[in-house]
């Protein structure tokens, strides 16, 4: 094998050239080209955007983004509206339109509004002209008055068609018209005065259909929503704070052309709506209605600080009339991100006691008959860090305890555990404390990760 | 016919083909390993390093402020696609600006839901294309929230890493091309002396022996060459040897044949008048057809030593007999030739087991040539002793010896020496056989112009004079 040198030479030859032969790994990174579309899209977008520009992103809704797509002059073919903020100013916020023209994205529009938050963003047809509107609310920040404005682009011209400042709003249809209708919520601090108004289409035109006076002395404004309040009304759920870390929803609902609150507070009643900390109206259940939500404290914990009251979220429904009926309730804790819908079972017969600890997380909940006399056991939630899980779960095991694993990734571990030990109670207590213990498959059915919105 | 050649090429080529394929796969190996592992590393770090950034400075950021502040932050020269994805792996945002809500759920976003850094080389479901994917949790609170990706397309890799590999089996074509041509040359250094080896043969074969083959290289075919060589030259030797045989014996034979027709015709025309002519010649005649005889039966017992048919009836004899027989029927011709003629014998009986008639033939030739080659007046001694396991037989005349330069070849089969005398020159040869037959040994000794010595050895039968002697 005189020739043995030969390869490997001819390997150096072809290593020491390949320098040449192809480009250094850092040299070959880009993006994917599966998005070619959007990658074209944001090259076109920052071409036409002023220099230093930065794309902004709506805080709201969710689904808002600071590039999208959306025809916006009815002629079939999406338009790309984005956001900026310019390098010159923190308080303007620009808008530009480009449409595709012979394969090519040129520029449609652009306009700058005063504020240095981009609050909402969303395209909505309000004036029943069958071409959605671009709604636009900016901001000047934290608890801050806000401004919307409605733009239609008709022919590449852009109107402002509305400008009103609000302090939550919310778009949907709340007249049952199958149109779409825009809800703004506004709070004026100074002179204590709160409104709600609703615009709709009438005869081509954005008109505001009706307005009612809220309650001006609340702190401010949170969410407004509009969905369904009972099967067949639809209703505006506006989130109000009240005091130091009170709340309370209104509810209003579109009657005769007029708004109106069906469960509005007779004078010196107590608000029906009123809890001790924010709890925002969601479909709680999955039925496609509307909850109200309300904080319940569990019996027991009276001579507990606010603050450290294990709360019981309990969610209502409109009764139609002028009343609320309860839906469930639920037990949730936003640090732990977790939520356990309580049993109909156990309903006003239990309490919760939480232990808050360095590492972890104790959550128990008892049964709780006689005002307290007898009281046992019924579930306890815990949570374990991560990293100390194995041992945890060794030790668990050893000692054959039995628990159920709720969620185990993240950084915490959550398990429940089942009494083990019989307690002592009456015969009758005894019996009704059987028939609220719980199974494994319920304990899991019952619990859902509660995810920071 | 499957050569040398084609063979030596054949197996050379595979092995290097082999090492080629071989080296080119670990090349392979190594140049992905190389471009992907320097990919991986240099995004695992970029994500690394803006996700902890992220972490520790967004703190009181949510998922989507996060996203906002990722977005408003990613530099303009950011080659690769970063997302931010919430915890069902819904896209909340791509640095394009886009909330595309799709769902993203490769292995390197559920390692990053679970809290660990996800990695992922190869296909997105949607378009095929092979993409590198590095995934980190988002954190808030004490919480994962959502997961910060991101991905740069493998394709560029794959294209520079196959074309890397093109170039290095294009080389590694070239190794083996050169292996190839190189052995065909190696083949031919190694093949042609073969062949010249070969057609000297076949020189040989038609009868050309003094065709030679050359000896091209110091190795073991041109050792081959010269042992062939020298076979060729043993055969011509040979082959002169028996020419030379040939025409000795056709002249040996002739000489009595003339004088035999001679004295025939003489008979025939001169009548039978006078007997005391008539009577020489018919004693002549008798003497030459003696000599025919013995000729002849010296090439039948030559034969039969070739064919390797000569069988020996061998029994237990004392040695002591057939040197008295051989001595009584010498001691005329002593005494014609005046010569001196001795015979030493022990007393006790020389025992060996052999064939009676072979040995005096032996014998009897050695004392034949002893009293050819020596003059008149000259000395003959046999002298025969036993030692412990042999019987030792010298025959030692005073005649004119061997030349040194004949003394290797007078026990050869038709060497005649440079002695004008006449003979078979088979005598010597088939003594020799005879007593290497029986086992024993026979030497020439001789100095030229003083006198030969033979002497042959037997192995000896100890003990047995007993049984002899009841025989």
């Amino acid at each position: 094998m005189k020739k043995a040198w030969l390869l490997p030479a001819a390997i150096c030859a072809s290593l020491l050239s390949g320098c040449g032969l192809a480009d250094t790994p850092n040299e070959l990174m880009r993006a994917p080209a599966a998005d070619g579309d959007q990658k074209s899209i944001n090259q076109a977008v920052m071409q036409f955007l002023p220099a230093g520009s930065q794309l902004a992103m709506p805080l709201h809704p969710a689904e808002a983004s600071a590039v999208s797509l959306q025809d916006l002059n009815g002629d079939g073919t999406p338009e790309v509206v984005a956001f900026y903020k310019s390098e010159k100013t923190d308080y303007e916020i620009g808008v530009l339109v480009l449409t595709q023209k012979q394969g090519n994205w040129q520029k449609l529009t652009s306009f700058t509004g005063i504020g240095n938050e981009l609050d909402y963003v969303s395209f909505h047809d309000l004036n029943g002209d069958q071409v959605p509107e671009m709604l636009i609310g900016l901001g000047g920040g934290d608890g801050l008055n806000r401004e919307l404005s409605v733009y239609s682009i008709t022919d590449d011209n852009t109107r402002e068609l509305m400008k009103q400042p609000y302090s939550v709003m919310a778009v949907g249809d709340l007249t049952g018209d199958q149109q779409t209708e825009l809800a703004l919520v506004l709070h004026d601090h100074n002179n204590f005065t709160s409104k709600a108004e609703l615009f709709g289409a009438k005869d081509g035109q954005i008109t505001k259909l009706a307005e009612v006076a809220l309650d001006g002395y609340v702190n401010g404004y949170e969410q407004a929503i509009i969905g369904k309040a009972s099967p067949e009304k639809n209703a505006l759920f506006i989130e109000a704070g009240v005091g130091a870390h009170s709340a309370s929803t209104d509810l209003l609902i579109w009657e005769n052309g007029t708004l109106h609150n069906p469960l509005a507070k007779a004078e010196g009643e107590m608000d029906v709506t009123f809890k001790a900390y924010a709890l925002y109206s969601e479909d709680i259940n999955g039925d496609g209605i509307i909850e109200i939500g309300t904080r319940t404290q569990p019996p027991g914990t009276e001579e507990l600080a606010m603050a450290e009251i294990p709360w019981i979220s309990s969610y209502f429904q409109w009764d139609g009339k002028t009343g609320l009926k309860h839906v469930e309730d639920h037990y949730q804790n936003y640090s732990l991100g977790l939520d356990m819908k309580i049993p109909e079972k156990w309903r006003e017969k239990f309490t919760i006691s939480a232990i808050p600890n360095a590492s972890s997380h104790t959550i128990r909940f008892f049964y709780y008959g006689e005002n307290g006399k007898n009281k046992a056991e019924l579930l306890t939630l815990q949570t374990i860090p991560q990293t100390e899980w194995n041992k945890f779960e060794n030790g668990l095991k050893q000692k054959q305890v039995p628990y159920v694993l709720l969620k185990e990734e993240g950084k915490q571990v959550l398990i429940a555990l089942l009494p083990q030990a019989t307690p002592s109670l009456g015969k009758s207590a005894m019996q009704e404390y059987r028939s609220m213990q719980l199974t494994a498959d319920e304990i899991r059915q019952l619990y859902k990760p509660l995810s920071i919105p | 016919m499957k050569g040398i050649r084609s063979r030596l090429v054949f197996y050379f080529g595979m092995i290097l083909l082999l090492i080629v394929l071989l080296l080119e796969g670990l090349f392979y190996w190594a140049v992905h390993t190389y471009y992907f592992g320097t990919a991986t590393e240099a995004l695992e770090t970029r994500s690394t390093t803006f996700t902890n950034f992220i972490n520790k400075y967004a703190t009181g950021y949510r998922l989507k402020d996060k996203a906002r502040y990722i977005l408003e932050n990613v530099s303009s020269q950011e080659y690769a696609k970063i997302e931010v994805l919430d915890l069902n792996g819904k896209v909340i945002l791509n640095s394009y600006g886009f909330q595309t809500g799709e769902l993203v759920q490769t292995p390197d976003v559920m390692e990053a839901i679970r809290g660990q850094k996800g990695l992922f080389v190869g296909r997105t479901s949607e378009s095929r294309e092979r993409v590198i994917a590095v995934s980190n949790p988002l954190t808030f609170g004490s919480e994962y929230v959502g997961v910060l990706r991101y991905t740069i397309s493998a394709e560029p890799f794959y294209q520079a890493v196959n074309r890397i590999a093109l170039y290095g089996l294009g080389v590694g074509a070239g190794v083996v091309l050169l292996a190839f041509a190189l052995s065909l040359l190696m083949a031919k250094r190694i093949v042609d002396p073969i062949e010249d080896l070969t057609n000297a043969a076949k020189q040989m074969a038609e009868g050309n022996f003094t065709a030679r083959a050359p000896k091209r290289y110091d190795d073991e075919v041109g050792t081959l060459a010269d042992t062939f060589n020298y076979m060729a030259a043993e055969i011509g030797k040979n082959e002169k040897l028996k020419n030379d045989f040939i025409s000795s014996v056709s002249h040996e034979l002739r000489t009595p044949l003339t004088s035999i027709k001679g004295w025939g015709e003489t008979l025939i025309s001169g009548g039978l008048e006078d007997p005391e002519e008539t009577m020489l010649g018919l004693e002549v005649i008798s003497k030459e057809t003696d000599r025919l005889i013995g000729l002849v039966e010296e090439l039948l017992d030559f034969s039969k030593f070739q064919s390797g048919e000569m069988k020996l009836t061998r029994e237990l004899l004392d040695l002591r007999e057939i040197l008295d027989d051989v001595h009584v029927q010498f001691a005329i011709r002593a005494q014609e030739k005046q010569m001196e003629f001795q015979l030493a014998l022990p007393s006790s009986p020389l025992t060996v087991m052999g064939d009676r008639n072979r040995l005096k033939q032996v014998f009897v030739n050695l004392l034949d040539n002893a009293f050819k080659f020596t003059p008149k007046g000259g000395t003959i001694s046999v002298a025969a002793e036993a030692s412990a396991d042999k019987l030792t037989v010298t025959v030692t005349d005073s005649g004119e010896g061997i030349h040194p330069n004949d003394l290797p070849h007078v026990t050869e089969k038709f060497f005649k020496g440079s002695s004008k005398l006449s003979g078979s020159g088979l005598g010597l040869a088939i003594c020799k056989e005879i007593i290497q037959l029986h086992t024993g040994r026979f030497l020439v000794n001789s100095k030229q112009g003083q006198g030969t010595s033979i002497m042959v050895e037997l192995p000896c039968v100890c003990g047995s004079e007993e049984n002899y002697s009841a025989g």
